[in-house]
């Protein structure tokens, strides 16, 4: 029997991997980072303050993991492949609709933002955190979140030809 | 570029619906005077729209088996880890070791009340405070060491701790978890060379062991508290006092 932190943490584990594969992009790597995110979580649940949402608290876990992983990576001079994202998948079928195409072409855009954007946009628009819950994730005030964003976001705009 | 008074960051944020009201209303005002700021946050909408669609799309992978696997044992170990160590932990933090989650009903029984309580439901035989009757149940209080498990009645009886009273009674935690599902999490204290039970939460979900709500923890915190219940007995005073029996 599960209790309520344990059922978030499950409940938030296909999200985590979504995350760890946005930043790492190798399924392999990916589920290893989930998994130290839970072993962590599960150690440290003390700290987490329960009148908080835990995503957040998880995200950050697991991107602090995902930088100590490359930190070693960085040593070992181990290369990332990224050919094989997963994100990469194109979209496609018998009917590509208007719909479609837009989000294909916005995907393109973010693609070729800076990592740092990106990330922010992850965790903003695709996760649906506040501008605070993202700067708790990523360790930096809730100001450079939100310039760091609207500089993201300006800039998919110029590229996709909005405005 | 944006050449308004307010920066791109404000502006994203009247998009996004995170401005105080004060602030968004001097945006909504510049706004209707300068087309330029209306023209920028319709394209932080815009994006906006784009992304949280984009992100919506993003396929919902369930998580792989064998990931999946790992995690369950992973949270398996942290529970163990929970349920073993915290025994003879030191301290006022009384803590019961293995509760089943979610309570279905408490009852304090001081002075033992003989009541009847459903565990599971109507269509479920219940069993009652009365449990210290079921055959077995005051052997294994007489018999079995803290942290230690063994057969009784229609279920097994785990001690989690023994403690004396501030009146000196002899008081064993419990949990006794019966063969059919269901478990009882109790207080029982020697009277006369007898069990009586002074507490017992009757907790649900039989197929595992796991954390008990804050909520029932603080329950059973109050009750231990206003029966002045000591430290847990260390293994040397708990076996000198069970061999004390009679």
């Amino acid at each position: 029997m599960r209790d309520a932190f344990e059922r978030d943490l499950v409940d938030a584990l296909p999200r985590l991997r979504r995350f760890a594969l946005s930043l790492c992009r190798r399924p392999d790597m990916a589920d290893d980072l989930v998994q130290t995110t839970v072993e962590r979580a599960m150690a440290g649940r003390s700290r987490h303050d329960p009148a908080t949402r835990l995503d957040p608290w998880l995200f950050r876990i697991l991107r602090n993991a995902w930088i100590d992983q490359t930190r070693r990576a960085a040593t070992r001079g181990t290369e990332i492949d990224v050919a094989d994202a997963p994100e990469a998948a194109t979209i496609d079928g018998p009917r590509v609709t208007e719909a479609t195409l837009m989000l294909q072409r916005t995907e393109a855009a973010m693609a070729t933002l800076p990592a740092d954007q990106r990330e922010v946009i992850v965790l903003v628009c695709f996760e649906e955190m506040s501008y605070a819950e993202a700067a708790e994730v990523l360790g930096i005030p809730k100001g450079t979140v939100m310039s760091r964003l609207a500089r993201g976001r300006a800039a998919l705009a110029s590229k996709m030809g909005i405005e | 570029m944006n050449p308004t008074e307010f920066d791109d960051a404000t502006l994203m944020a009247y998009a996004d619906g995170a401005l105080e009201p004060g602030e968004a209303r001097r945006v909504a005002e510049a706004a209707e005077a300068d087309p330029a700021i209306a023209a920028r946050i319709d394209m932080f909408r815009e994006t906006g729209a784009l992304l949280g669609a984009l992100g919506a799309a993003r396929p919902d992978e369930p998580l792989p088996d064998d990931l999946a696997r790992k995690v369950e044992r992973t949270l398996a170990d942290a529970r163990h880890a929970d349920t073993v160590v915290p025994l003879r932990r030191p301290g006022p933090a009384w803590r019961p070791a293995a509760l089943a989650a979610s309570v279905a009903l408490i009852v304090g029984a001081v002075g033992g009340i003989m009541a009847s309580l459903s565990l599971r439901g109507p269509e479920d035989p219940a069993p009652s405070l009365a449990l210290l009757d079921a055959p077995g149940i005051g052997d294994a209080l007489d018999r079995l060491p803290a942290g230690s498990r063994g057969i009784a009645g229609d279920g097994e009886v785990e001690i989690i701790s023994s403690f004396l009273t501030d009146d000196g009674a002899f008081c064993r935690e419990f949990e006794f978890d019966r063969a059919a599902g269901g478990s009882i999490v109790s207080i029982a204290c020697r009277e006369d060379a007898a069990w009586t039970a002074r507490f017992a939460m009757v907790t649900q979900g039989a197929d595992d062991t796991g954390y008990a709500p804050a909520s029932a923890l603080a329950t059973l915190d109050a009750f231990l508290s206003t029966i002045g219940a000591g430290q847990p007995l260390s293994a040397e005073e708990e076996a000198a006092r069970l061999s004390a029996r009679d």
